[in-house]
């Protein structure tokens, strides 16, 4: 049986709303996992972020009036999702209208905190670049057609959800019905998730083996010598040490199926609701990522 | 012209990263050239997707499509939450509910709490009744996390001219140092009472430094209280860390 249809949750939920400090300590206990991995799981946030919006949302919960206005003519499963994501967004707004500002910085010891002042201060200078490129990236990102932002997020369905402007546009060109739409973005993101936890896994050992040969490689070239903690014989230790990483590296791509991106849907399932040619979704794709990565490069000169 | 799709990269190798379905160009298992340009389109299409999330919560959408939205988040919710394994709760959010829960806390108080942890502090929520309060926050979309402050810093403006910056700092990771500054203080508060749990702690007088601090903070409901002879000020400050209370 699903958490979400508990036999007697409805009963739970309306004492809770009467502030029922028993039901509020049961609410929390079986479904505060549910609450921290909403944005994990639905919104690929982070456990750092995910725990902001769970302070967010559990202020927001803890004395119990939010519950009376479930009034069980939906379920308690639509009704807590409709919260969990309404307050989402809230505590994403709130986050959006909270002002950078200079305030005051103080030194790593915690210290000298009077002198510090005098001091320049490279943090807002570095955020200021970072607020100019964050804009110059929304607007480009922004400005793409409704075609190509259907399209990538069709390739990152597994992430993204479709806007309703963006639902329209597809049921128009898919003359699929509503709930058709529904069920195959369902069976799409079905089709994915295997691959998602492996690939986790799998790209922070990748990531690790390649910044360790870009280390070796800087030691090489710079003709620097590299203390290794063994006692083994070997004249070419840093050239069989490259070689090594590089093999690890080659069989951890080739066991990934030598797949490196973020979960893509397939160009075929793509073609099925768009009406495009797999090539032609690649050529696309590719296209909408080089207009951004030449705005980011113009950025960093 | 360049050829669309594809990209001279300084190996020379031509490669067209979304030719086929789950399947990298060859070159980029040998060749760290490759591999950086395919690093790099990682680190594109994440942004992007990081963006595109951002902008759905925040855009205005019609009644259909968030009823449809909450449709398609709860079909993959649970579809998740069957094929993965759900993140435990953390403990400083264990602590927290602990702390928060049944604890009839003055709801008229000014609030902050932090998060000290072992590579930095994180500031988890504030709530001020009557003030303007400036955070200092990261404002670029990260894609991979940066570096973790050590310190969090606040500053309160009231419209009656009161200015105070709160420090936090990260001592270690199960400690925490407060510091407060009075930059104009015109109530002439003249002391500071910490409390823990409601027991009485530590007092301090404010000197002309205008600055009190306090060390070795550890987990727990601290109340600090800015005293005057004719106005007085309540702050609730908590601090969790990553080990139960």
């Amino acid at each position: 049986m699903s958490i979400f249809s508990e036999k007697n949750i409805n009963e739970i939920v309306t004492s809770c709303g009467k502030g029922d400090a028993e039901s509020l300590n049961y609410f929390f206990e079986k479904y505060s996992v549910e609450i921290y991995n909403f944005p994990i799981r639905i919104f690929h946030m982070t456990e750092d972020e995910a725990g902001d919006y769970f302070i967010y949302t559990f202020e927001r919960l803890k004395d119990g009036r939010k519950f009376s206005q479930f009034n069980q003519k939906s379920s308690f499963k639509t009704w807590f999702f409709a919260v969990l994501r309404n307050m989402l967004i809230d505590w994403k707004k709130g986050q959006k209208e909270v002002k950078t500002t200079k305030s005051y910085k103080v030194n790593k010891d915690g210290q000298e905190y009077f002198s510090i002042e005098s001091e320049s201060d490279e943090y807002f200078e570095k955020i200021h670049t970072q607020t100019e490129i964050t804009q110059d990236f929304n607007t480009v990102v922004s400005s793409l057609k409704i075609e190509s932002r259907v399209l990538f997020k069709l390739a990152y369905i597994y992430y993204l959800n479709l806007n309703g402007e963006e639902i329209e546009y597809l049921l128009r060109v898919s003359s699929l019905t509503q709930e058709e739409l529904r069920q195959k973005i369902f069976s799409i993101r079905e089709y994915l998730v295997d691959r998602d936890s492996e690939l986790i896994e799998e790209e922070s050992k990748l990531t690790y083996i390649f910044t360790q040969i870009q280390e070796l490689e800087f030691i090489k070239k710079n003709g620097e010598v590299k203390i290794f903690q063994d006692n083994l014989p070997g004249k070419h230790k840093l050239e069989e040490s490259i070689h090594k990483k590089r093999e690890q590296r080659r069989k951890l791509l080739e066991k990934r199926g030598k797949s490196h991106f973020p979960i893509r849907t397939p160009f075929k399932i793509i073609s099925e609701l768009l009406p495009m040619k797999e090539m032609a979704i690649s050529l696309a794709l590719t296209r909408i990522i080089e207009k951004i990565e030449i705005l980011l490069k113009n950025s960093d000169k | 012209m360049k050829e669309i799709g594809k990209e001279n990269i300084p190996c020379g190798h031509n490669q067209n990263h979304f030719e086929e379905d789950f399947e990298l160009n060859e070159n980029s298992l040998h060749c760290d050239n490759c591999l950086e340009s395919l690093l790099e389109k990682e680190i594109i299409i994440t942004s992007i997707i990081k963006y595109e999330i951002d902008e759905s919560l925040l855009s205005e959408s019609d009644k259909i499509s968030n009823e449809f939205s909450s449709q398609i988040e709860s079909d993959k919710y649970e579809l998740l939450s069957q094929k993965l394994e759900k993140k435990p709760l953390p403990d400083f959010l264990k602590n927290y509910i602990n702390l928060n829960l049944n604890n009839k806390k003055e709801n008229h108080s000014d609030t902050i709490v932090v998060r000290i942890f072992k590579e930095g502090a994180r500031l988890l929520h504030t709530a001020f009744l009557e003030s303007n309060i400036n955070i200092q926050r990261n404002v670029l979309p990260s894609v991979r996390g940066g570096e973790s402050p050590t310190y969090i810093s606040i500053r309160e403006n009231s419209n009656k001219g009161l200015d105070l910056v709160y420090n936090v700092m990260r001592e270690n990771e199960k400690e925490a140092y407060l510091s407060i500054d009075f930059k104009n203080n015109p109530f002439n508060y003249n002391q500071v009472n910490l409390k823990k749990n409601n027991r009485f702690i530590y007092s301090k007088k404010i000197d002309n430094s205008a600055v009190v601090s306090f060390s070795g903070l550890k987990a727990g409901d601290y109340s600090v209280e800015l005293n005057g002879s004719d106005f007085s000020k309540l702050i609730c400050i908590t601090i969790l860390t990553d080990e139960m209370i």
